[in-house]
C-alpha cells in the first residue's frame, strides 16, 4: 500500500467506537441472566425427551391394542364363516348372527392440568408466555358377545402462546 | 459450570468486544435504533444458540458474533424495506444527519469533527467496502476471518479493503496536525 493508504489506516485506527450507553448495556447483560442457562437447558431438554418418548409409548400401545381388537375380530368372523351345517340338526340358528365385534361405547377428553413455561422472544421482538394445557384422551370398546372391555388412555397436550404487553 | 459462572463469562465478553459490535451494527442499519435492536437481537440469537452443552457454554468467537449481527440486520432490513421505502421521501434530510451520531469517540470539538467526519465518509462509501474497513480496523479481524464472516474469498476481501481506503482518501480531507 502506498503512503496515503497507510496514513489513510492510520487515521481510522486513531479513532475508537464509543462505548455503549449504560441502559443498552443493563439490557444487553439482562440477556445473560435470562434462565436459558445449562441446568435449565438440560431440564428442557430432558422434558421435550421425555414427552416425546410417553407419547410414543402411548401411540404404540394404542396401536398394538386396536391390531389385537381388529386381529381377534377377523378371527371370529372368519370362523363364523367357516361353520357350514352338516346337519338339520345344527344348533347353530341360521338368521341369528353372533357379534364378536368391539365396538366403541366411550371417548372422554379429560382435562389433567395447565403449566406455563419459560418465556421466549420472538424474532418480531415479542415477549410471549407459552401455556401447556395437559389432556388425556381416553377410548372405551365393549365386545357385546363376552362383555370384555378395551380400554386406551392417551395423554395430549396443547400448547398457547400467549402475547405479553410490555407497554 | 454454574448458571452465575456461565452468564459472567458472557458478560465479561460482551464488556470486551461490545463497542465494536455495536459499531458493525451501526454500519448495517440506518439509525441508532436499529443498530441497537440489531445489536440485541443478534446477542440473543447467540446467547440461545451458544449457551448449551453442545456448543460448550462459551461465547463466540468474534466472527461468529459479527455474522450474526449481519444477517440479523438482513432480516431486518427486508421487514423494514417498504416503511424505509415511504419515509425515505419524508425525512431524508433528517435521517442522514442523524445516521453517524457519535459512531465515535471524542473528547474534543476537534475530535468530534474529525470522528464525524470518518463516520460520514464511511456512510458513503459502498457497504461491501464499509463491512471489510469496519471489520478490519476496528473488528480486529483478519482477512481470512472477514472472509468467512461475509461469505467472500479472502482476496476479495482484501482487494475490497485497499478500495475503501482509496474511497475514503478520496472523501477525507488530509489531516491537520
Amino acid at each position: 500500500m502506498d503512503n496515503e493508504l497507510n496514513e489513510i489506516e492510520k487515521r481510522l485506527e486513531d479513532i475508537k467506537p464509543s462505548k455503549l450507553e449504560r441502559e443498552l448495556h443493563l439490557k444487553i447483560d439482562g440477556i445473560f441472566d435470562s434462565p436459558m442457562s445449562e441446568a435449565n437447558y438440560e431440564r428442557r431438554n430432558k422434558k421435550i425427551i421425555y414427552t416425546i418418548f410417553s407419547q410414543r409409548m402411548a401411540a404404540a400401545a394404542a396401536i398394538l391394542i386396536a391390531f389385537i381388537g381388529v386381529f381377534f375380530t377377523f378371527l371370529n368372523d372368519s370362523n363364523k364363516n367357516n361353520l357350514k351345517p352338516t346337519s338339520n340338526n345344527n344348533l347353530i340358528e341360521p338368521n341369528k348372527k353372533v357379534d364378536n365385534r368391539f365396538v366403541p361405547i366411550k371417548t372422554k377428553n379429560t382435562f389433567e392440568g395447565v403449566s406455563r413455561e419459560d418465556i421466549f422472544i420472538s424474532k418480531d421482538r415479542i415477549p410471549y408466555q407459552p401455556i401447556r394445557y395437559q389432556f388425556s384422551d381416553s377410548f372405551i370398546w365393549k365386545n357385546k358377545s363376552d362383555g370384555s372391555v378395551i380400554e386406551i388412555n392417551v395423554p395430549s397436550q396443547r400448547f398457547f402462546y400467549v402475547p405479553i404487553k410490555t407497554d | 459450570m454454574t448458571n452465575d459462572n456461565l452468564s459472567n463469562d458472557w458478560k465479561r465478553w460482551f464488556h470486551d468486544n461490545g463497542t465494536r459490535l455495536l459499531l458493525f451494527a451501526r454500519s448495517k442499519t440506518n439509525n441508532e435504533q436499529d443498530a441497537q435492536d440489531v445489536l440485541q437481537e443478534a446477542i440473543l440469537r447467540l446467547w440461545r444458540s451458544y449457551s448449551n452443552k453442545t456448543n460448550g457454554f462459551s461465547p463466540p468467537q468474534l466472527p461468529l458474533a459479527f455474522t450474526a449481527i449481519r444477517n440479523t440486520a438482513i432480516d431486518l432490513a427486508r421487514k423494514t424495506n417498504r416503511r424505509q421505502k415511504r419515509e425515505q421521501n419524508s425525512d431524508q434530510v433528517f435521517r442522514e444527519s442523524e445516521q453517524v451520531l457519535n459512531w465515535f469517540e471524542s473528547s474534543s470539538i476537534v475530535e468530534k469533527e474529525r470522528a464525524d467526519e470518518i463516520a460520514k465518509a464511511l456512510k458513503k462509501i459502498p457497504e461491501k467496502f464499509r463491512d471489510v474497513v469496519t471489520l478490519k480496523i476496528w473488528g480486529g479481524l483478519t482477512f481470512l476471518e472477514i472472509s468467512k464472516t461475509l461469505k467472500i474469498p479472502a482476496n476479495t476481501a482484501a482487494s475490497r479493503y485497499r478500495y475503501a481506503l482509496e474511497a475514503l482518501r478520496k472523501t477525507l480531507k488530509p489531516n491537520q496536525h
